[in-house]
């Protein structure tokens, strides 16, 4: 077994070049970067990804990802921990994006009741980083899910295309009280259909959710095609409520997401 | 629609009755930040985990982490996602360390054909953040939980604590044609005064958990107290229950070589 002789030779050259003369350290801060805004003297903590060869002479896509029930707290840190983070950190080379991953901090309550915080973190990333205001979307799980299929309907004017992964329509989280906080949509299928009809949406969902039912997706599909809209479903056979894993390592979600600009 | 969690109302019970957090602006960029260096004329990104309360006027302890074979590449990201980066991820509060994380460049070279780069590494990070040279700590799985011996016993002066996971030595790799640069003995020795907490999985498939029992009786032969867990029924993937079910952020912190 050379490999060994082979290795030994190797980190003696490593030893003598790296005593001569080691880099110094890019002056460009890039990662899961920690972020935080205050607002009536608390903190609100969220993380944004900026890419490795983030270059602030050009425009970049930007999403918002939005967290399930599992990950509300304001540690700031558990959002990356599941979706979209863990695909980035596993293959950062498919997603050449700015992320904006905030914390719901109430886990009662549903993502529009916090869409101050959804919207002051994508603000506040718009003006640090270099973000093309013509490719910006959304994108969420389970709760975050549901968040994107109404957030999605509330601003249109901002996502070039959205991905909701296991949501539903109606608010299903409202035990808890957000103070200052908006209220929980209570509309219909056809009201978020009739919003998203002009919206790229590709829906996911695991057929076999013992949490979120299928259904919901479906219906919400199919609502928005009968308006004349082009939302695609990609559903999971026997995949339970963790769809999310297999969405976010989806070979053509980040190409999709870029397809659409508005 | 009624969604039942089990933990919903303990988890809203807990998010409601938390206090406001103390608001700080810190100008050193914190969370996991993108880094690279060159050594040998290759280029060696990596990351460096900063906690969101850094402050440059306090001394922080550092932990360099060395991930397995299935962490490694050239794109510096992979290697936080598996071990002690997500462990660090699902509860940051545990982890008041920097935290550097080299990527090995190819599966097939161990760790210790890089070791120049990761130590350049770690003499970066104490350059770039200020770090406590009293608590420098050595981690790492699999590939890494072999690097963490050899590069644990080779560097011995430096680490106040050590915690290889589901490693191996370099004795079962060699042959007669290629002797390993170290026995297990020889390892053994050289971390005889190092705390080391080694953790295997029993049903280990990929790592024969008696590797890391080799080490542990080597090092207690040669006079030092090595603390070992081993899971029984778990596989490969013990790093998961190291680094997420026990206090092992704590247990380096009360290791200095004060």
């Amino acid at each position: 077994m050379h490999t060994l002789l082979k290795a030994a030779t190797i980190a003696g050259a490593a030893l003598a070049l790296a005593a001569s003369g080691i880099s110094k350290e890019s002056k460009l801060q890039t990662g899961f970067l920690n972020k935080s805004y205050q607002r009536n003297g608390k903190e609100y903590r969220y993380v944004v990804y900026v890419p490795r060869g983030y270059d602030a002479a050009k425009k970049w896509p930007a999403i918002m990802f939005l967290h399930g029930y599992g990950e509300c707290g304001t540690d700031g840190w558990k959002p990356v921990a599941q979706g979209i983070g863990t695909a980035v950190l596993w293959d950062a080379d498919k997603w050449p994006f700015i992320i904006v991953i905030p914390q719901k901090t109430i886990p009662g309550s549903e993502w529009e009741q916090h869409d101050d915080v959804v919207m002051k973190t994508l603000s506040l990333t718009r003006e640090q980083y270099s973000v093309d205001p013509h490719r910006i979307y959304l994108t969420g799980l389970s709760q975050g899910g549901h968040g994107t299929w109404v957030e999605g309907s509330m601003h249109t004017d901002i996502w070039a295309a959205i991905a909701p992964i296991c949501g539903y329509p109606g608010a299903a989280f409202t035990t808890d009280p957000v103070p200052g906080g908006g209220k929980p949509f209570t509309g219909s299928v056809d009201d978020l259909a009739t919003k998203l009809k002009g919206m790229p949406v590709w829906a996911f969902h695991g057929e076999a959710d013992s949490v979120v039912p299928v259904q919901h997706t479906k219906d919400l599909v199919a609502a928005i095609n009968a308006k004349g809209g082009s939302a695609k479903q990609t559903l999971y056979p026997g995949i339970d409520h963790n769809s999310w894993d297999k969405a976010y390592r989806e070979e053509n979600l980040p190409a999709w997401f870029l397809q659409h600009t508005r | 629609m009624k969604i039942l969690f089990p933990v919903a109302a303990a988890l809203a019970a807990a998010c409601i009755t938390t206090a406001p957090a103390v608001a700080r602006a810190s100008k050193t960029p914190t969370g996991f930040i993108l880094k690279s260096l060159k050594a040998n004329g290759a280029a060696y990104p990596y990351a460096v985990y900063v906690p969101r309360n850094y402050d440059s006027s306090k001394k922080w302890p550092l932990i360099l982490f060395l991930h397995g074979s299935g962490e490694s590449g050239a794109d510096g990201l992979k290697m936080c996602q598996v071990g002690i980066g997500s462990a660090i991820q699902m509860n940051a509060e545990k982890w008041p360390f920097i935290v550097v994380f080299p990527q090995k460049p190819n599966i097939p070279d161990q760790w210790e054909v890089h070791e120049a780069a990761v130590m350049a590494m770690v003499a970066q990070a104490r350059k770039d953040y200020n770090v406590d040279g009293s608590r420098l700590y050595l981690t790492g799985l699999s590939q890494g939980g072999h690097g963490s011996w050899v590069i644990g016993a080779r560097h011995a002066d430096l680490w106040a604590a050590v915690a290889p996971i589901c490693g191996y030595g370099m004795e079962r790799r060699a042959d007669a044609n290629n002797p390993p640069k170290e026995t297990d003995a020889d390892l053994g020795r050289a971390l005889k005064d190092t705390p080391v907490w080694a953790f295997h999985g029993l049903a280990d498939t990929v790592v024969d958990p008696q590797q890391t029992k080799d080490l542990v009786a080597a090092v207690e032969a040669a006079g030092g107290r090595p603390k070992a867990t081993y899971y029984p029924g778990v596989n490969h993937d013990s790093w998961d229950k190291a680094y997420h079910d026990e206090d092992l952020g704590a247990w380096f912190l009360s290791h200095s070589r004060g």
